[in-house]
């Protein structure tokens, strides 16, 4: 049985891995990095809905708890895509100081965030969860994007 | 489980780490204009009561202050538990370990008992209120990690520290100094840098450099089992200090030994790994630490066979810890910064590298890192220690400076009306 801490865990990594080649090519030439750009927002967006569309949302008929941990985790996921906002504009106006003062702070934002769901969301997701894990994850990765 | 950390509404107010980090460069400001005043004489030996109350300076004003302050923001990001009452424990701790340092520091320089009684009890209780109750909130961790046990293990260490720092400073005032006082420092201090500075610094490294720099995770075996054996080695060590066997001391010595360069080459793949290239200040000082950190093994070993305290206490704790200590500032500063002000509704504020000066910064580096080598130099000529304590009471002004302009920012956002109204967790 798939476990969904893992499998979220290694989504986790894997968007770290596009959010430092998308910092890489902007350091290197910030005129081509709209791609990475792109599949970075793509994954990091996709990710979110899988938490707020499906496991945020088990999670909350599991435990009944409505106003805690997810809620908290929300507006960070919130705090994220405004943050992209800024991001997507100083990379529009080919300003590599912008971007790196964002980056930064995106990627802080990030870290922390992810953090506090690996140690503590997931693992209660985990004991919550378990028995159905199959089919939230086959949910999750059966998501479909919409655009933020 | 405890969710409220998670909430920003329940972690502690940006005061809390904040009072112990501003106060942190006016202590080793305080210590450079001692040490420019120092005799070369006093230099000679870690026992003389000025090199006491300088190297306390350091050990309490910059590693108890720095590494306690950002433990209260740290808790509830990487363990999800709530210091309760956080900002009555830091104004109260905050206060008398002020109190007590600086009581602490003229007492030994005045030698008047007055001071030294009321440092021994203003830095007991200071030290006893903080550590209690982070031990209260960390005891209370469902989730263990190997962070949150390194944590756990720093603290009950820190305990053994004070304790026996309360009973040198208790029988130097009584001027009961008995045959094993000596032994009895350096196991205090061994106990303060390597029991709890180090393996905080170890324990927060598996969570802090993922997080900041996007660097491989450390392994499992690794995580789990380094504090364990560190204490073994911690035991074992001082166990041989009590005894009067060299080849004992030497074994402990090569045991341990071996375990720090051990974590010295995990820290550096980890950075020649980390994903993320960009490169800033507190990379430099991750760097600076590490390379600290490798010179300062080999010197302590060897500290069997020479005297050489002063280098080892240089390298160890400016080299390694300050620089460690420094790195972490960088990062925490400005992100708690941000991290407050957009988490109450502020939208239109300045991002993480905007709040502390980069140039300044830079200059900060530079002036602590000649503060360093200058120092090192002192066996040539006496007066290198004294262009080093300018350049560091240069930095650490800088420093302040620096940090001041980034709360009079923060400060002046403060101000105004946040843009949303950001409703409760």
């Amino acid at each position: 049985m798939a476990s969904i801490k893992g499998y979220l865990t290694q989504d986790h990594r894997d968007i770290d891995e596009f959010f430092t080649n998308l910092e890489n090519k902007v350091n290197e030439d910030i005129e081509n990095a709209n791609d990475e750009f792109e599949k970075f927002t793509f994954e990091l967006e996709k990710h979110l809905q899988m938490e707020e569309k499906v496991m945020f949302l088990e999670f909350e008929q599991a435990t009944g708890m409505t106003q805690g941990p997810t809620q908290m985790m929300r507006m960070e996921h919130n705090q994220m895509r405004e943050l992209i906002l800024v991001m997507k504009n100083a990379i529009e106006n080919k300003d590599k100081q912008a971007f790196f003062s964002v980056s930064e702070t995106l990627m802080m934002l990030m870290q922390q965030h992810n953090m506090k769901e690996e140690q503590m969301l997931y693992t209660m997701a985990e004991q919550h969860l378990a028995p159905q894990s199959d089919r939230i994850l086959d949910m999750m990765q059966s998501i479909v994007v919409d655009k933020a | 489980m405890n969710f409220q950390g998670l909430s920003l509404d329940s972690a502690p107010p940006i005061s809390v780490p904040f009072r112990f980090f501003y106060t942190m460069p006016f202590m080793v400001m305080l210590a450079s204009i001692l040490l420019f005043f120092t005799s070369y004489v006093y230099l000679g030996s870690r026992y003389n009561p000025e090199i006491v109350a300088i190297v306390h300076l350091f050990t309490i004003g910059v590693f108890a202050f720095v590494m306690m302050g950002a433990l209260s923001q740290m808790l509830p990001v990487i363990a999800g538990v709530k210091v309760s009452n956080s900002l009555g424990i830091a104004r109260v701790s905050h206060s008398l370990l002020v109190v007590g340092l600086l009581s602490f520091v003229y007492g030994f320089y005045t030698d008047q008992v007055i001071y030294k009684s009321l440092a021994l009890y203003s830095l007991s209780s200071g030290f006893a209120v903080l550590i209690f109750s982070y031990l209260k909130a960390i005891l209370g961790v469902e989730f263990k990690t190997p962070t949150t046990k390194a944590i756990r293990v720093s603290l009950y260490i820190s305990i053994l520290a004070l304790l026996l720092g309360a009973h040198l400073l208790n029988s130097n005032i009584n001027l009961n100094i008995s045959a094993s006082h000596l032994i009895l420092v350096d196991t205090h201090a061994f106990l303060a840098i390597f029991g709890f500075v180090f393996v905080l610094i170890v324990g927060v490294s598996y969570q802090v450099l993922p997080m900041f720099y996007v660097a491989p995770s450390f392994s499992k075996k690794f995580s789990k089992s380094y504090v364990l054996l560190f204490l073994f080695g911690l035991i074992l060590y001082l166990g041989s200090s009590f005894s009067t066997s060299f080849s004992f001391e030497i074994i402990a010595k090569l045991y341990l030994s071996v375990l720090f360069y051990f974590y010295a080459y995990a820290l550096y793949k980890k950075f020649k790994d980390r994903k993320r290239k960009i490169n800033d200040v507190s990379v430099y000082y991750w760097y600076i630490a590490i390379a600290s950190f490798f010179v300062g093994i080999s010197l302590w070993f060897l500290n069997s066979f020479f005297e050489l305290s002063f280098y080892i206490a240089l390298v160890m704790g400016l080299g390694f810890i300050f620089s460690v200590v420094l790195a972490m500032l960088h990062k925490i500063i400005p992100f708690l910064m941000w991290f407050h002000l957009n988490s109450s509704g502020y939208m239109m504020i300045p991002m993480m590298n905007d709040y502390l000066s980069i140039k300044i910064s830079k200059i900060v580096q530079i002036t602590f890192v000649a503060s360093v080598m200058l120092f090192l130099l002192f066996d040539i000529d006496y007066i290198f220690v004294k262009l080093g304590a300018v350049s560091l009471f240069i930095s650490m002004l800088l420093l302040e400076i620096n940090m001041i302009l980034a709360i009079k920012k923060y400060i002046n956002i403060r101000k105004k009306e946040p843009d949303f109204v950001m409703p409760k967790a």
